[in-house]
């Protein structure tokens, strides 16, 4: 029987993650040694999450420095050689530093920014360490929304629903909250929207001292 | 009504997201990450929607068979019990429950957890050339592990080649040459 699968992501250089598009599920595999596979149901996917992340510019910074300070090497020990000397330290610590670094900033800039991104299905989150790239996410979206819709339906209109639910549920905790510190500190000792007869009701005599002391025999009482 | 504990989480720091800030696709996180969301209908729904069939002709919905305060969404295809939708599986189009998805994972239908001994092979074969006086040890091990697990290891859904096995076959045998080169030659003085 030919498989439905189709690979979406695979191994990339810091992760052994892979992504497949199944029918009816993603599956992920991961690991090095000991793979395991997760079954992620599109019925059941409840978002997909993603946040950028500074690796994009941490990496600009690193390698345009070190291409900048190996370019200024090259440069200068190229202008203060002469025709018949061999290469100076200058222009071989600018070809092997700067080189590779110009490389490693090109794939960056034209790879585009880093990103975290992650699935949440109703009992879990899932990392997606392979897909750190927006456009990657982009790519995630464009294959996994007609599969998830197929499945769920459409999502027109999705975002206000959400909130709105979200404030709603968000309302009812807080009320039940504020329902049950109430119900602690017992009712309130003045409430001006409350009339004045309805105050005197509500409101609770302070406890009456315990005493200690011995109180004195009463008349007729005892010897 | 969503449970307010089913909400997605911060991709960076766990915390949960307050989707009641969110606009248009982006909420704020208490760690000043800017999460980008893209909801889909179920989070509006926590519960699987119940099927029509587990529905009786009085309209009492039918209970999942180990969780009995749950209502069923799906009829195992094995077996024929209620599950829930924490407790049935989809596999290959199939609804199972998740005792008769074991037993297909024994019968190695659906496998969950594979060990890569191609890629143990082929680490064996390789990663002690760094230290290469221990490839004597290291590479008749590994031809050992790469004959002794000659199979494509996959989940039912891939296809994987044998070339890592075959890879770590040939590195190791070349390191065996160079050793057996190495003792032939050797001064019995």
């Amino acid at each position: 029987m030919k498989s439905t699968c189709r690979k979406l992501f695979g191994r990339s250089t810091f992760s052994y993650q892979q992504i497949y598009l199944d029918q009816h599920e993603l599956l992920i595999i991961d690991g090095t040694y000991t793979e395991e596979l997760r079954r992620l149901p599109y019925r059941d996917m409840t978002a997909v999450i993603w946040t950028g992340s500074s690796a994009y510019a941490i990496v600009n910074a690193v390698t345009g420095l070190l291409v900048l300070i190996a370019g200024t090497a090259f440069l200068s020990g190229a202008s203060t050689r002469f025709a018949h000397e061999s290469l100076s330290g200058g222009e071989i610590f600018g070809m092997l530093i700067g080189l590779p670094s110009l490389v490693v900033l090109i794939a960056n800039l034209a790879k585009g920014p880093t990103c975290y991104c992650a699935i949440r299905t109703r009992v879990q989150q899932v990392k997606l360490n392979n897909v750190n790239r927006i456009r990657g996410v982009k790519k995630l979206l464009k294959e996994l929304e007609p599969m998830i819709e197929q499945a769920q339906g459409a999502r027109s209109l999705i975002v206000e629903l959400v909130r709105a639910h979200f404030e709603q549920a968000e309302a009812r905790k807080e009320a039940e909250r504020r329902a049950a510190i109430a119900a602690k500190r017992g009712p309130p000792a003045y409430d001006p929207t409350i009339p004045e007869s309805q105050q005197r009701a509500l409101r609770v005599p302070p406890p009456l001292p315990i005493r200690t002391e011995t109180l004195p025999p009463l008349p007729g009482e005892g010897a | 009504m969503p449970l307010l504990s089913d909400t997605p989480r911060c991709v960076k720091c766990g915390e949960p997201l307050r989707l009641s800030r969110l606009r248009v696709d982006s909420v704020s996180c208490v760690c000043w990450a800017d999460n980008h969301i893209r909801p889909f209908p179920a989070l509006l729904e926590p519960e699987a929607k119940v099927a029509d069939e587990i529905v009786g002709p009085n309209g009492q919905v039918s209970t999942c068979f180990a969780h009995p305060d749950r209502a069923a969404s799906s009829v195992c295809s094995v077996c024929g019990r209620f599950a829930c939708s924490l407790c049935s599986v989809v596999d290959s189009g199939r609804s199972l429950c998740l005792d008769c998805f074991a037993a297909t994972q024994e019968k190695g239908n659906t496998r969950r957890r594979i060990v890569r001994w191609d890629s143990i092979a082929i680490s064996l074969a390789v990663l002690p050339l760094l230290m290469w006086p221990l490839t004597c040890l290291t590479a008749p091990a590994a031809i050992f592990v790469a004959l002794t697990h000659w199979k494509p290891q996959h989940y039912g859904f891939q296809t994987r080649s044998l070339i890592k096995l075959i890879a770590a076959l040939l590195v190791a045998s070349a390191q065996i040459a160079f050793w057996i080169a190495v003792l032939a030659n050797m001064d019995p003085k």
